[in-house]
């Protein structure tokens, strides 16, 4: 007998749900993924996306990742690449051998945070994009349709938060959808977790 | 009588209560956050979860009431404020109160959980932070008016603020 979905209306068993977490490789982002899976409910057809947005290890070379940096894509030739930007000449074997360390280190922490994920059963899945993270994060929102966004926050200050920039207050302007922003607490005191 | 999300008392160890704080106010976004929020945050319930503990939730919706102030300009004051003006507007504000947090309790009630009104007086942003500080809640949920359409962006200041402030997790409903 074939089971309907259909049949059944009640909100909890609706559509399917998909949360994006906004990952990187700090405390503060992983604390909000595990408040997310233990204070969330995530129901069997909904499903975690854990994105990633990476910069090319080219401009940490450089010093110039961050903001404004578009995708980069690499072409595996045997001409040196040029980063022309800064004058610098860089082999393709040295830009392979970084990106491979960035892959690995990146594969690291992306797969601990779906073994998170597994351990409360909860289905996720990688998306590792090319870009900064503002708009890496706000168009998987768009292209996934996601129904919320959960990030983490550094807590910077309103000054630190004007020339740094600031990925949660991009995104808490930008998207559109529900977000939780999640701070690690400082101070042990209140909370029960 | 006041139903109780936490009749299963006798019969279940409650492990633990998690608060949620509500900040609720006339608009319709903050009845769409409200509504939302207890859609697909505190869903009461899940059968896919028997062996989590069990955790009940308590929600307290919180209405600010911002009272106006006296302006004082450079020629002496505006008008003048009688003690009657400002007795006519806290009546006024607490009638508004009133008709804010029964549409938001009844919300609640549908869904059968726990639930606590309170309200509080002056700017919003500091009375949710500070409310959220006193009450030790585990996470604050806040409507955003989004009037920005001229900038792009969609984000009220009180929920900018409180976002930033506010010392526990904060979830932003945006309106639909």
């Amino acid at each position: 007998m074939e089971t309907s979905c259909a049949a059944d209306h009640s909100p909890n068993d609706a559509a399917e749900r998909t949360t994006v977490v906004a990952l990187d490789q700090s405390e503060e982002s992983f604390h909000a993924l595990q408040w997310a899976l233990d204070t969330l409910r995530f129901g069997v057809s909904d499903r975690l996306v854990l994105v990633h947005a990476r910069t090319s290890p080219l401009s940490h070379a450089t010093g110039f990742g961050g903001a404004g940096t578009e995708r980069r894509f690499f072409s595996i030739n045997p001409v040196p690449a040029m980063d022309y930007d800064n004058g610098y000449i860089l082999g393709t074997e040295a830009v392979i051998s970084m990106e491979r360390s960035q892959e690995r280190e990146i594969n690291a922490f992306m797969d601990k945070a779906m073994e998170l994920c597994r351990e409360k059963k909860v289905k996720a899945v990688k998306h590792v994009v090319y870009g900064d993270a503002r708009d890496v994060i706000c168009e998987e929102i768009q292209k996934l349709n996601a129904n919320m966004l959960v990030i983490g926050s550094h807590g910077y200050g309103a000054v630190k938060r004007t020339f740094l920039g600031s990925v949660s207050d991009y995104c808490a302007h930008h998207v559109k959808c529900p977000l939780i922003i999640v701070k690690k607490p400082h101070e042990k005191s209140h909370l029960k977790n | 009588m006041a139903s109780q999300g936490g009749d299963d008392a006798a019969a279940v160890a409650l492990v633990r209560r998690r608060k949620v704080l509500i900040a609720v106010d006339e608009s319709d976004e903050s009845i769409y956050a409200l509504s939302w929020a207890l859609e697909n945050l505190i869903v009461p319930g899940r059968p896919n979860d028997a062996e989590e503990p069990r955790v009940s939730n308590l929600v307290i919706l919180l209405h600010v009431q911002t009272h106006p102030q006296v302006f004082v300009g450079p020629a002496g004051p505006g008008f003048y404020i009688t003690p009657e003006i400002i007795d006519s507007v806290k009546k006024h504000q607490e009638e508004i109160s009133r008709k804010v947090l029964l549409r938001a309790k009844k919300l609640c009630d549908e869904k059968h959980l726990e639930t606590e009104t309170m309200v509080a007086v002056g700017d919003p942003r500091d009375a949710i932070c500070e409310a959220v500080e006193k009450l030790a809640v585990d996470y604050l949920v806040i409507g955003s008016h989004g009037y920005g359409a001229i900038k792009r962006t969609f984000l009220g200041s009180v929920s900018d603020y409180c976002a930033h402030k506010a010392k526990c997790p904060v979830v932003i409903v945006k309106k639909k």
